[in-house]
């Protein structure tokens, strides 16, 4: 069935808006019916309490979003993209420290001021007498623990491995901070007396609902990130057919199984791959499809740029590969009009090569600018040179930033050069992978040579 | 000076009904204070009857209403000191019948609290925005209505009151009664279990 990317974008939304609405009613409706009145316009105890709970739900919500927002969910990733979700995840992340922060210190304010206590003494009150207190205290460190790696793995100061271990612990501070709202959340109390005046036992179903939301939750985190994967394993089988060494550090894999036909994926597309081979087993990286799926056979091309990727070229033929995909919405789908703009950096040159074939066999006028080093680091120059006599819809452009002997495009792909060679680049839809720095710089003078925004598309090799 | 004296008086028309509010949540505080201090002595009263009789768990629950009271003295006391009104301290003396009466004076006490008497209060004090007054009238009306609970669970069963198996809890923090086992925190003012005092 076709959703319009709009249409799915505003359902999404829509049922993001109406569940934060939800949690956001229910606890002002307690808060306003409270037994010792509104508390929301109450005296300054009532006050801290009533926001410090609203700080816990929403941090406690925050954290199903996150889930959400990784959890690579069909009917979300295709309205986004995965790249933009983990980008929409980096800002939630950093704001959800926030309201981590502020429920443990508005609650205690609350209590301490109630029952005329210290401050301190009345964290320390609740960690002796307050179930799963000191479990969700442990979850808070992790949570900002976790939060601080994030930094260091940004800065590139931590492995990504390393970072990704911790990260994964986020889970068991979850299902800490889980137990705690059961417990001693008072807007999932049931315990309260029956109150004529608030007609309907708005406690019980706000707890009702929340346990609906973690089930629904976590029941697709599983769906999509376990059961899909496996499911797919069982039906096709994936093995590595074989190894293709390409220019410079590059190799493809070339992945085959049963019924391949039924494996639905576009071109531009990539998928998450656990190799199952020893020292590949527990680690699964994305990559892109490098050529339009033709029903036979997948195939990857990886360059060597880390520990992971580097031992490649060692995996053997056989092996068997798990695939968490297709994923992304960066495909030839996107375009609209009959001329297209193609802007490749080095390894960034995989989705695009896929969907030029995609869009030169859909008979779009297709120019692919293609920045390299030098000649010998060029990634399928014969294979792109075939397409373009092929199809007769496609113009290579070679632009190498640093390779004395070559007779064409020398330097960056910037303004002055995407004027001269593309000159009707306002009539194109570009579609843009490569190195970050060139991204920005591309799409910078894109927008400067007048094409708008929403007419470039690219995708980040950054989850 | 005609004028003058006309907008003069105007102020003063408008200031009497905020002056006449403020001194009806006073009034209401005093006569709930006292109020509070009549029950606590007869429920004490009542305590000691229901062990003399020996409906153990009855006289619990008595000390448990008791409890509750006083800590409704307090707040409606702290209340008043801040309005500048000097309270009364003294008890009118106990009425006191047998248990099965006293059970049932008790639960016509707190009915008429809690249907009517607090009920007025709160919305008077929500007239005045007297937020405290409010706070704690409110804080009675929950607590007087588990405790009515309690009540007429004795009295519809006052031989299987005799035991003395039976815990009431009050929370010291709002005044909430409840029997045991009770929740780790108070249901109305989440206060933490250390907080409560047992009554057996
Ligand atoms: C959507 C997408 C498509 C991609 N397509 C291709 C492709 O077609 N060809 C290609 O060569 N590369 C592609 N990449 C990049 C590739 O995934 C990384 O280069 C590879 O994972 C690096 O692993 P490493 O351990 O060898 O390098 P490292 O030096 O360990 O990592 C380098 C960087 O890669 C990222 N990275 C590392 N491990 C992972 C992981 N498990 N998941 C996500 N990111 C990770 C991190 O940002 C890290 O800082 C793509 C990335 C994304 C997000």
């Amino acid at each position: 069935m076709f959703v319009p990317l709009y249409a799915m974008r505003l359902l999404w939304l829509g049922v993001l808006a109406s569940q934060l609405a939800a949690v956001v009613g229910f606890w002002a409706w307690n808060h306003v019916h409270h037994p010792l009145g509104n508390q929301l316009t109450g005296d300054s105890t009532a006050q801290f309490l009533a926001w410090g709970r609203l700080a816990g739900l929403l941090a406690a919500f925050g954290c199903l979003l996150q889930i959400v927002l990784v959890g690579r969910t069909r009917w979300v990733e295709r309205a986004f993209g995965l790249d933009r979700l983990s980008r929409l995840h980096h800002v939630v992340g950093f704001g959800l420290v926030l309201a981590i922060v502020a429920h443990p210190v508005l609650v205690t304010a609350g209590h301490a001021l109630q029952e005329e206590n210290s401050f301190g003494g009345q964290f320390a009150a609740f960690l002796k007498n307050w179930e799963d207190v000191a479990g969700a205290t442990v979850a808070v460190g992790i949570m900002l623990a976790a939060l601080v790696f994030s930094v260091l793995v940004l800065r590139r100061k931590m492995r990504y491995e390393w970072w990704h271990a911790t990260h994964l612990t986020f889970y068991i501070a979850i299902a800490l901070a889980f137990g705690h709202q059961l417990a001693v959340g008072w807007d999932f109390d049931t315990n309260l007396p029956p109150d004529p005046d608030r007609g309907f036992d708005a406690h019980r179903w706000f707890r009702y609902y929340w346990l609906g939301l973690y089930v629904f939750v976590f029941a697709n985190l599983l769906w999509y990130r376990v059961a899909r994967p496996l499911a797919g394993y069982w039906r096709h089988r994936f093995r590595v057919a074989r190894l293709v060494p390409e220019a410079g550090a590059v190799t493809s894999v070339h992945i085959e199984g049963r019924r391949m036909e039924r494996f639905l994926a576009r071109g531009g597309q990539f998928v998450i791959v656990r190799f199952l081979a020893r020292g590949f087993r527990w680690e699964a990286h994305p990559f892109s499809l490098s050529a339009p799926p033709d029903g036979r056979r997948l195939r990857l091309t990886i360059k060597a740029l880390g520990d992971y990727t580097r031992k490649i070229p060692e995996l053997a033929p056989g092996t068997g590969v798990i695939i968490d995909g297709p994923h992304g919405i960066f495909t030839a789908g996107r375009c609209k009009g009959a001329k297209a703009l193609l802007v490749a950096g080095g390894i960034g040159i995989t989705p695009i090569r896929s969907m030029a074939e995609d869009l030169a066999r859909r008979g779009t006028d297709l120019v692919l600018l293609y920045a390299n080093r030098d000649r010998k680091s060029i990634v399928f120059e014969t294979e792109l040179a075939e397409l373009a006599a092929a199809t007769g819809r496609l113009k290579v452009i070679h632009v190498l930033s640093a390779d004395p002997d070559w007779a064409g495009e020398r330097g960056q792909i910037d303004r002055e050069r995407l004027a001269r060679l593309v000159p009707d680049v306002r009539e194109r839809e570009v579609f843009l992978c490569g190195p970050p720095p060139m991204m920005k710089a591309v799409r910078a003078a894109l927008r400067n040579l007048g094409v708008p925004r929403g007419r470039i598309y690219y995708e980040r090799f950054a989850l | 000076m005609k004028r003058l004296m006309l907008s003069l008086s105007a102020i003063g028309l408008l200031l009497v009904p905020a002056l006449a509010a403020e001194t009806s949540t006073a009034d209401n505080l005093k006569a709930a204070h006292q109020a509070s201090l009549d029950a606590k002595a007869r429920y004490e009263a009542f305590a000691a009857k229901a062990g003399e009789e020996g409906y153990k768990s009855a006289a619990a629950l008595f000390r448990a209403a008791a409890k509750s009271e006083d800590i409704h003295i307090a707040k409606y006391a702290s209340v008043l000191k801040e309005l500048g009104v000097e309270a009364k301290a003294e008890a009118a003396k106990p009425e006191v019948k047998t248990t099965r009466e006293n059970a049932e004076a008790a639960i016509k006490d707190k009915t008429a609290n809690r249907e009517t008497l607090l009920p007025g209060h709160v919305k008077a004090a929500e007239a005045d925005k007297q937020k405290k007054a409010v706070m704690f009238f409110k804080g009675a009306i929950a607590a007087d209505g588990e405790c009515l609970k309690l009540f007429e669970q004795a009295k519809g069963n006052l031989d299987g009151w005799k035991a003395g198996d039976k815990e009431f809890l009050v929370c010291t923090v709002c005044s909430y009664v409840m029997a045991a086992p009770a929740p780790g925190k108070c249901p109305i003012c989440s206060a933490s279990n250390e907080k409560y005092e047992s009554f057996k």
